[in-house]
């Protein structure tokens, strides 16, 4: 269970996450959608540790999070992905997953199984022995997943990782989200995609300027009024 | 450990091995018969490959540029000198407490500089500075020998590396070597040096992973600098004679950068290589300078020296060996996938 | 006294700050612009004091005037060793580049070496060898005439860089050197311009220093690291950055020679700047400016 309570994040005068509580478990898909410069990713920040909040508190489980460094969070479950992704670009796909392989194994054997099992799943193993640096774009937001999902991740957390593909492509990546959610790891995403939040979508939360401003289903949210005026400018002339 | 092994021979090919392994042998059983000269050269050689490789560690896996290495080097050979001066301290006892020593100002150096975030050029800097700092206060310290340096007296025995010849201080160096080289190969597999290839990339996706950057980066500055303190040990039961233009200056500092640069930063072999390889240089154009008779012809060399430099950093950016490595994986990659057989 | 000998270390402090300052100036401005780290620096300065003793030792000319000369031919050399050598390698991963300078810097360090020598050589100009007395102050003339050079060069380059084109231009690479491209800009050519100014810069500050000092060649590697220091204690890429800390570095040195700390005088310098490496890395500049 993933708990936000009353979390704020000032930089100087700029407030850009105010005052947002939220709860999810590994049952339901969490979608956060909202307009650029919404908090979206500054939120995942503070999440997975690369930020602290000027305020309120983050739980995972019964541990507290909110003061912790990043790669403690990320051994203590909760993984991410970046909206630019950060591939380590002078090493193969496999190498790259190893390294997220290790956070959790035990010995060399045991990472490499987990690595190869990670790279299958999200479809990169014929290129298991690429450079990082030759991938397409669809490739890599793969191998940021893969990465991710090595560390075996009670929680991923996926900021924008449809972003820059074609509508056949982000479906893949849907169904391969949707395989890694049926598996038991609890998944949240970032996404601007309508069509993607009304298929993952189990429960969607919609941010504008630092604020929660629906929450619910992603039928709920997509029709309610505040939703319809900030998001998508309807009633802008 | 065995599994690595393969998997590393396999993705880089075991034929630098085999080859640095018959290379190795060769020169270990001419070792006794040749020219004194050259295996002083070659002992050389192998003590610049050996700090090239110790340097390697925080310098190419890490990927953090440190310039002042040669402060660990100073720290290991004059201990020696100091120890055996002051208190007839044998060469084996003045070791440990060298590298003690060592570890411990690294680890402080380390806290402090990757607290601070002190990265690329600054760090370069910074190390730089802290080298010359410690080579200014031993300049003006007569317990430290000034500018003239100290001679190590001539203590007897084994323990104090006195053995009558040259000779074992080439077993001595090539067992070093080959211990650091089989290490860093076993390394690359092992989290760490994974976790330090990771940092090296990219910090925030490392961090993304679970790895704890400035606390790998700190233990492989430590571990670089203990082992860097070891060689300046044994260059010090080597010449026995230690001064602060040399031993902690930049240009033993070149001598390990530019080795692990030449032959390839951030692999096993490369470092030795790289810094066999710039001792043959040097010693080629000293050599040749000296031909001539004049030491204003030794300062051509030196200047050739230099460009040596410029001409390596330009035509191998990766290099040698990690050009060479590099290559393989680029065909590997380009060619149709093998064994694509595990796909759902 | 105390406070006599501080004045004094003051005074002259200032006056070799100023020296300092162009010294790094020139340093300074290519890092800005080009952002590469030029350490073969203090060779180019080294070869502009040989330069100068050359030309004055032939012909008698006070070196001063030599320079107008000296200088011309100087920016060439910076202008060209960018545009021919340095700028290939700046596709080598950027902590490598500085190896790259290093290699330069021995590399002229060792040709001077092999011309001239490691003896030192003096440049002792008569006009010069007059001191000034005001007070317990005691000053050299070699000293005045070198800082009133340095301050007029500097006063020279801060009106280039603030009123002109060039100076336009130049603080446009600095800013953002992706978008000086798009906006049309030569940033090779820009960074060539830079390093000849440098070397201009170096030459000025080489013909004072040999004016002041021994000429031999191990001091190359010395001037290069005050360059880097003086900048990155002052600020890089900031002209004032690079007064300020050359007045610093200057009376810290001097202070020290003073009251008796010469010889640890460097050393001092270069623990201060590696607490501003850790604290400010913009440099001291950017801490008064906020």
């Amino acid at each position: 269970m993933l708990t936000v309570e009353n979390v704020s994040v000032r930089f100087g005068g700029l407030v850009a996450v105010d005052n947002i509580s939220l709860h999810t478990n590994t049952d339901s898909i969490l979608c956060i959608i909202g307009p650029n410069g919404a908090g979206k990713t500054t939120l995942f920040s503070v999440l997975s540790g690369f930020l602290k909040p000027t305020s309120g508190r983050v739980r995972f489980n019964d541990l507290e999070i909110s003061s912790m460094r990043a790669d403690r969070v990320a051994l203590a479950g909760i993984s991410r992905t970046f909206q630019i992704v950060l591939p380590f670009r002078d090493l193969t796909v496999l190498d790259n997953v190893m390294v997220g392989a290790y956070a959790r194994a035990s010995s060399y054997d045991e990472a490499r199984e987990r690595a190869l099992a990670v790279i299958n799943e999200v479809g990169l193993y014929k290129k298991r022995d690429f450079l990082a640096s030759y991938l397409t774009l669809p490739d890599l937001k793969r191998l940021e997943v893969a990465k991710a999902l090595a560390t075996q991740p009670a929680y991923l957390l996926l900021d924008e990782v449809m972003a820059g593909l074609n509508l056949p492509e982000q479906h893949e990546v849907a169904a391969m989200i949707e395989n890694v959610h049926k598996r038991g790891v609890g998944v949240l995403l970032v996404e601007h995609s309508l069509a993607m939040v009304q298929r993952l979508g189990q429960h969607v939360l919609c941010m504008d300027s630092g604020r929660k401003i629906a929450e619910g289903t992603a039928a709920d949210v997509i029709r309610s009024e505040a939703v319809q005026v900030a998001y998508m400018g309807v009633g802008n002339v | 450990m065995f599994s690595k092994l393969t998997d590393s021979f396999r993705q880089q090919g075991a034929g630098l091995w085999l080859i640095a392994a018959a290379v190795a042998a060769a020169a270990a059983v001419a070792a006794p018969w040749i020219n004194p000269y050259y295996t002083r050269v070659m002992t050389m050689g192998l003590l610049c490959g050996y700090l090239a490789a110790s340097w390697n560690l925080i310098g190419g896996y890490a990927g953090q540029m440190s310039l002042g290495h040669a402060l660990f080097f100073a720290i290991g050979s004059y201990s020696v000198a100091l120890l055996a001066r002051l208190q007839d301290v044998p060469l084996v006892a003045a070791l440990p407490l060298a590298v003690a020593v060592s570890v411990a100002l690294a680890w402080i150096i380390a806290s402090i500089c990757f607290r601070y975030a002190l990265r690329g050029i600054y760090f370069a800097v910074g190390t730089l500075l802290l080298a010359e700092i410690a080579r200014i206060l031993v300049i003006n310290s007569d317990a430290m020998g000034r500018s003239q340096g100290l001679q190590i007296p001539a203590l007897e025995g084994a323990r104090n590396f006195s053995f009558g010849s040259d000779l074992p201080f080439f077993y001595i160096f090539l067992g070093m070597s080959i211990a650091l080289a089989l290490g860093s190969l076993v390394l690359e597999r092992c989290k760490l040096g994974y976790d330090l290839v990771a940092l090296r990339e990219q910090e925030d996706g490392a961090r993304a992973l679970g790895v704890d950057v400035n606390a790998i980066k700190r233990l492989s500055f430590v571990i670089s600098a203990g082992l860097t303190c070891v060689g300046g040990v044994v260059y010090a039961g080597l010449v026995r004679y230690v001064e602060p233009g040399y031993d902690l200056s930049l240009t033993i500092t070149l001598f390990m950068v530019m080795g692990a640069v030449l032959g390839g930063r951030g692999t096993a072999l490369g470092p030795f290589l790289g810094g066999i390889l710039v001792v043959i240089v040097q010693e080629t154009l000293i050599t040749v300078g000296s031909t001539f008779g004049t030491t204003s012809v030794s300062a051509l060399a030196q200047m050739i020296y230099g460009l040596f430099f410029v001409v390596v950093l330009l035509v191998f950016p990766r290099g040698i060996i990690g050009q060479l490595l590099h290559r393989r994986i680029d065909r590997k990659a380009t060619r149709p996938p093998v064994g694509a057989t595990q796909e759902v | 006294m105390l406070l006599t000998l501080l004045l004094v270390g003051a005074v002259s402090g200032v006056l070799g700050g100023l020296i300092l300052a162009l010294l790094s100036t020139g340093f300074n401005l290519a890092l800005g612009v080009s952002r590469v780290v030029n350490f073969q620096h203090g060779a180019v300065v080294l070869w502009s004091m040989y330069a100068s003793y050359m030309l004055w030792k032939a012909t008698g000319i006070n070196p001063y005037v030599g320079l107008l000369a000296i200088a011309p031919v100087a920016f060439a050399i910076g202008y060209f060793l960018h545009r021919w050598l340095i700028s290939r390698s700046l596709s080598t991963p950027e902590d490598s580049q500085i190896l790259f300078s290093i290699g330069l810097l021995i590399a002229f360090q060792y040709l001077a070496q092999f011309f001239f020598s490691t003896d030192a050589h003096s440049l002792t100009e008569d006009s010069l060898q007059h001191s000034l007395i005001i007070g317990p102050v005691f000053l050299q003339y070699t000293q005045i005439a070198a800082a009133a050079m340095s301050l007029l060069v500097l006063i020279l380059l801060h009106l280039m860089l603030t009123r002109t084109d060039l100076g336009r231009k130049l603080h446009a690479c600095a800013q953002n050197p992706t978008g000086a491209r798009v906006a049309g800009l030569n940033v090779e050519h820009l960074s060539a311009v830079a390093l000849g100014i440098a070397a201009a810069c170096a030459a000025v500050s080489g013909t004072a220093l040999a004016t002041m000092a021994p000429i031999f060649p191990e001091r190359a590697f010395e001037y290069s690291l005050v360059a880097v220091v003086v900048s990155v204690l002052g600020g890089i890429g900031s002209m004032s950055g690079s007064i300020l800390g050359g007045l610093i570095v200057g009376i810290i040195i001097a202070v020290s020679q003073v009251t008796g700390y010469g010889d640890l005088a460097l050393a001092i310098v270069y623990a201060l700047v590696f607490l501003i490496f850790l604290i400010r890395p913009n440099g001291l500049i950017s801490a008064i400016k906020s």
